[in-house]
């Protein structure tokens, strides 16, 4: 077996992995704080990547020809957007069903999905949208019996701002005031309220920062791969979920654990098997590791309470 | 153990269960006798529960066994799925939290008891289907036995209302029937006279004397009611930290004093030194058991104590 | 003190109302910027900017008045009594329906609901306004209903969260398409088939996954229908991939083909009509020439007329099936694992051997599902078995409430008919799907029957029927 391949392989699944992990983050936080699927998340990131796609534009319009200074533009911008979108997702689809059975909240979000899926096409098209890329160019690491194994300098942004990002909110999560609240409504939301915690504020931001998230990966997918469209956010979306629920749906290492794993399993099952049946590979790990470890690779095993 | 010709009932030996470093259940040898009630009682996190769930299949003892003596027949708990641990062993439960089918009705929470036999007589829902005589006697004798049980209960007038939205007394009691309706030998209750005020707990007594009088079952109580335990109860095992620490009648547990110090209260006739233990006690054990605040005889005397 | 509290509320809500609507506003236009009055669009190969700004002002006084108008409403009581009107939870809210003498008279003659509307529907083909697209779209509705009731036992009485169904709808259609072309078997000989086989395909998934717990099954099944779909589409050998298999055969009428022309030595339902009419007008002493005019011509309504009898049939068997199943010990045991599980293993019954029966009852009906709309469209793709369906279908579910047979009627002729009636729009028709189904939530979580009928009733049991009237169902 090529070193040098597999050594390719592995890098390409690892950026793959950093994004899918951005959005996991989403879906575990949501989850863990308020029980449900956020089908709506894959469209959220949908809108980040078409809000990047704008940016660009923009930023070539004014004049930006600096693409660090684009990028960090259109970073801002779209995580600002976007967050405002994951607000009022959560405002609009899920906050009035707080009291309603387990099920309404998941249609409604599946509702919000189909309703921003097609809200996106009609407005921006349903033709996939291609940008130039913005940063070229990279290294190469070592050659291999004539393969080299490149390492973008894109794929090093996206891992370097996947990591730097996810530090930084692990600090966030750990060491802040919207932290502590954050894993007290999680623990327990009755509680949280009587101890003057705004409960409802707390999931607003919930959403918030998972959606800045979002943004962020639908930002670094678009400098990527360059090419977006409105149907983007559902398999990103499934994936990203397969990957929180894969390392324990509630736990923020186990979502980027779980989408380190997804990414390489995809991009070694490419590289090796043959592109058709990567994401049935991706499926079937998730499957394998629920049957043998029920809560996931990290999450906390349940107790049975009698 | 007094009536030594046959076994006992239930004889549990050397049960532990660990949970990563903590002790639930420490080495506990307790029996329980036909036609007796048997009352577990202790503190908060005693592992009365823990104690419980070993028994009914929810949990797996790390070590020791629990046999059931029926029938002439033993039947080591452990060792039987949990499928088995009703029809065969002929052990049921109810729980602290009520766990009723709460938008089923009263009638079908004392069906659904009954299902494992229904199910084999509608042969994987063939004769069922096909609506055979054979199948829709034993559906008849079903309903003729949930409405026996509702009207020992009292319990005919709620029989088709949804179980969630009856009255929490109501709705111990529908849980108490629907073990029944399992035809155990030993009944295991957790709790029933949580939440439930006077006069129903005394009801509930009379209940519990009467199933142990008629159908001559064990009963196996856990409770924080002291009202219930002393008056119903045969025989008397404390639990505190996971080990028995006493048993006996209630008489002999009133005198214990290690009892009367890990839990009950105190006596006028007890030493200056456990009064002393127990006044530093009595705050937690208020705290510990709130859902009983009505009749707790220990909390009213230390009150006493207090004010002298 | 009522009364001053109203009017406080009154005096205060217009500004209050006001300042919602102006925050509502100023949130949509922020989010509208870069989605609505900005755009990018493809030109000469690279894409450019477009601005349309009046857009957006549209959006912005849409938003604005639209608030407004809800706010004042609220402010009002008037949501909060509509609410109230639209819950079935409130328990003290006497039902019109129990109390209007003539609806009580009429359910005391009607048969079960279910078995009303489909009785109706039988008489659908013969109505004068009928047309070959009102049948084919009433069959459309048919199949989701079908669906409906086959998810419903999975997710609305066995509490199962199924986001994968549509794997077993596509074993079903798979199942005949295949078997009807390489093995030659007709549709009637082929539909127990890929019924069982779909079932097949539950129990498979089933065993492993059923004891996850609520969300993880919910995951694990929609990877599944990913998984058959992704399969569907490459093993190009057995299904074609994406091209699809056409050319299905279709259903035959005790032997006789619907088609024009017969194949082998099986005649047509028109022949066979048409050679008899001689036979039968005999019998009646009728004329030659007077039996000219019922003389048949083939015409492709037939064909369709008949696929929708067949569904209808099906929908027969089915509605019997589960009503039945659901009074008897299974179907109160997946009702009891729903609301209790660990309750369910305390009285010793076994939630796999429940979740796995419910689960490959609810598999095997959508493969007889999957397995007529094989027929019927006589071409299928994987194009037809995305998550897209599995989310209508359990919609369907969720909003006709939880359990409920008549529910899923209800849901799924709304479901279809909506975006159906929307077709002019086109666009639009799913955004305004996809709102419906967020609104119809937020205003009924419960879905449209919320209340839950019990599969046995004291007072009813081993007594006389006249009782069930007077006691009517709690």
């Amino acid at each position: 077996m090529d070193t040098g391949y597999l050594a390719q392989q592995a890098i390409n699944g690892v950026t793959l992995g950093a994004i899918y992990g951005l959005i996991a983050i989403g879906y575990t936080m949501v989850y863990g704080i308020i029980g449900m699927i956020n089908f709506a998340h894959g469209e959220v990131y949908m809108i980040g990547s078409f809000l990047a796609i704008l940016g660009f534009i923009l930023s070539a319009i004014f004049g930006i020809s600096s693409a660090p200074v684009a990028i960090v533009v259109v970073l801002i911008g779209a995580v600002g957007f976007t967050s405002l979108y994951g607000w009022a997702v959560e405002r609009i689809a899920y906050r009035p069903l707080r009291q309603a059975p387990r099920l309404a909240p998941l249609i409604s979000a599946i509702g919000m999905s189909i309703f921003l899926q097609n809200a996106v096409q009609m407005l921006q098209g349903a033709r996939s949208k291609a940008i130039q890329p913005v940063l070229t160019g990279g290294v190469t690491l070592f050659t291999d019996n004539d393969f080299d194994v490149r390492l973008s300098l894109i794929q090093t942004v996206i891992i370097l701002a996947t990591f730097g990002i996810m530090a930084v909110f692990t600090i966030l999560i750990n060491k802040t005031n919207f932290g502590r609240h954050q894993r007290a409504c999680e623990q327990d939301r009755t509680m949280a309220s009587l101890l003057g915690i705004n409960v409802d504020r707390t999931i607003s931001l919930t959403f918030v920062a998972g959606a800045a998230l979002a943004a962020v990966a639908g930002v670094m997918v678009t400098m990527y791969y360059g090419v977006v469209d409105f149907m983007v956010g559902f398999l990103a979306g499934l994936k990203a979920f397969t990957a929180a629920v894969l390392g324990g749906i509630g736990s923020l290492p186990g979502a980027v654990l779980g989408a380190m794993i997804i990414g390489l399993v995809e991009s070694l099952w490419a590289g090796y098997v043959g592109s058709a049946y990567k994401d049935v590979a991706a499926f079937s790990v998730l499957i394998l590791v629920l049957v043998f470890r029920p809560s996931g690779l990290l999450g906390r095993p349940e107790i049975e309470k009698v | 153990m007094a009536k030594t010709t046959t076994a006992p009932l239930l004889t549990v030996t050397d049960l532990t269960l660990r949970f990563g470093g903590l002790v639930a259940v420490d080495h506990i040898n307790l029996t329980a006798e036909k036609g007796e009630i048997t009352a577990v009682i202790g503190p908060n996190g005693a592992g009365k529960t823990t104690l419980f769930n070993c028994l009914t299949g929810f949990y797996k003892p790390t070590s020791g066994e629990s046999r059931i003596h029926r029938d002439g027949r033993d039947f080591i708990l452990e060792s039987l799925p949990p499928t088995r641990l009703i029809s065969d062993a002929g052990i049921c439960r109810t729980f602290q939290n009520i766990r009723l089918f709460q938008k089923m009705t009263v009638l079908e929470n004392l069906i659904i008891a009954q299902h494992p036999g229904l199910m084999r007589a509608s042969v994987w829902s063939i004769a069922g289907l096909l609506g055979t005589k054979k199948f829709r006697a034993a559906e008849a004798a079903a309903v003729a036995q949930a409405r026996q049980w509702m009207e020992r209960f009292d319990l005919l007038a709620y029989a088709d209302l949804a179980a969630g939205n009856l009255p929490y007394g109501v709705q111990r009691r529908v849980e108490i029937a629907r073990a029944l309706c399992t035809h155990p030998v030993l009944l295991c209750l957790d709790e029933p006279a949580a939440g439930l005020n006077a006069t129903e707990s005394a009801r509930l007594n009379e209940l519990l004397l009467q199933i142990r009088r008629e159908l001559g079952i064990g009963i196996l109580l856990i409770e924080h009611d002291m009202s219930v335990v002393m008056q119903i109860s045969d025989r008397i095992f404390v639990l505190d930290h996971g080990k028995v620490i006493a048993s006996g009648t209630p008489a002999e547990i009133r005198k214990n004093p290690a009892v009367i110090a890990a839990y009950l209260g105190v006596e006028e006739e007890e030493e200056p030194a456990v009064l002393k233990q127990l006044s530093k006690k009595s705050p937690t054990q208020k705290a510990t058991t709130p859902k009983t605040p009505t009749k707790n005889p220990s909390t009213k005397k230390v009150k006493k104590d207090g004010k002298k | 003190m009522k009364n001053s509290t109203q009017t406080a509320a009154k005096k205060l809500s217009l500004p209050h109302s006001l300042r919602l609507a102006v925050l509502a506003t100023l949130v949509a236009v922020v989010l509208g910027i870069p989605m609505v009055a900005l755009g990018t669009t493809d030109q000469n190969g690279s894409l450019i900017l477009v601005q349309r700004w009046p857009w957006l002002l549209w959006l912005a006084i849409v938003i604005f008045v639209g608030r407004l108008f809800t706010a004042e409403l609220a402010a009002h009581g008037v949501v909060d009594s509509l609410k109230t009107w639209l819950s079935s939870r409130h328990p003290n809210r006497p039902k019109f329906r129990d109390r209007n003498p003539a609806i009580l008279w009429l359910r005391g003659k009607l048969p079960e609901p279910t078995v009303t509307l489909l009785l109706l529907a039988f008489l659908l083909p013969m109505m004068p306004f009928t047309d070959r697209y009102s049948i084919d779209l009433a069959t459309t509705v048919l199949i989701y209903v079908m669906l409906g009731w086959g998810l419903n036992i999975v997710v609305g009485l066995a509490g199962l969260l199924d986001l994968g169904y549509v794997a077993f709808y596509a074993v079903g259609a798979y199942s005949y398409a295949i078997i009807s072309q390489t093995l030659g078997l007709g549709f009637w000989e082929t539909l127990p088939i890929a019924g069982l086989l779909a079932a097949l395909f539950g129990i498979l998934l089933g065993f492993p996954v059923l004891r996850l717990r609520g969300d993880y099954l919910a995951i694990v099944t929609l990877g599944f229908g990913e998984i058959i779909r992704i399969i569907l589409l490459n093993w190009q050998s057995l299904t074609n991939g994406s091209r699809g298999i056409g050319g299905i055969a279709r259903p035959e009428f005790f032997g006789l083909s619907m088609s024009q022309t017969a194949g082998g030595d099986s005649s047509t339902f028109v022949d066979w009509v048409n050679g008899n009419l001689t036979m039968i007008g005999q019998w009646f002493g009728g004329s030659e020439a007077g039996l000219e005019a019922y003389r048949l011509s083939y015409a492709p309504v037939h064909r369709i007329t008949f696929l929708y009898f067949v569904i209808l049939g099906l929908l027969f068997f089915t509605d019997f099936l589960v009503r039945r199943l659901r009074n008897l010990p299974i179907g109160r045991a997946w009702e009891a694992l729903r609301e209790d599980e660990i309750a369910c293993r305390a009285l010793g019954i076994n939630p796999t051997m429940v979740k796995l029966s419910a689960f490959a009852l609810g598999a095997g009906l959508g493969g007889l599902a999957g397995c007529f709309f094989a027929a019927r469209q006589g071409f299928i793709s994987p194009e037809s078995f995305t998550f897209m369906e599995s989310a209508t279908v359990l919609a369907i579910v969720v909003l006709g409430g939880m359990g409920s047979q008549i529910g899923v009627v209800v849901a799924a002729l709304f479901l279809v008919l909506v975006p159906e009636l929307g077709r002019a729009f086109a666009d639009y028709r799913m955004v305004g799907f996809g709102a419906a189904m967020v609104l119809i939530m937020v205003f009924r979580p419960e879905g449209f029957v919320g209340e839950r009928k019990p599969s046995l009733i004291l007072g009813l049991v081993g007594k006389a029927k006249s009782k069930a009237k007077t006691k009517g169902v709690q």
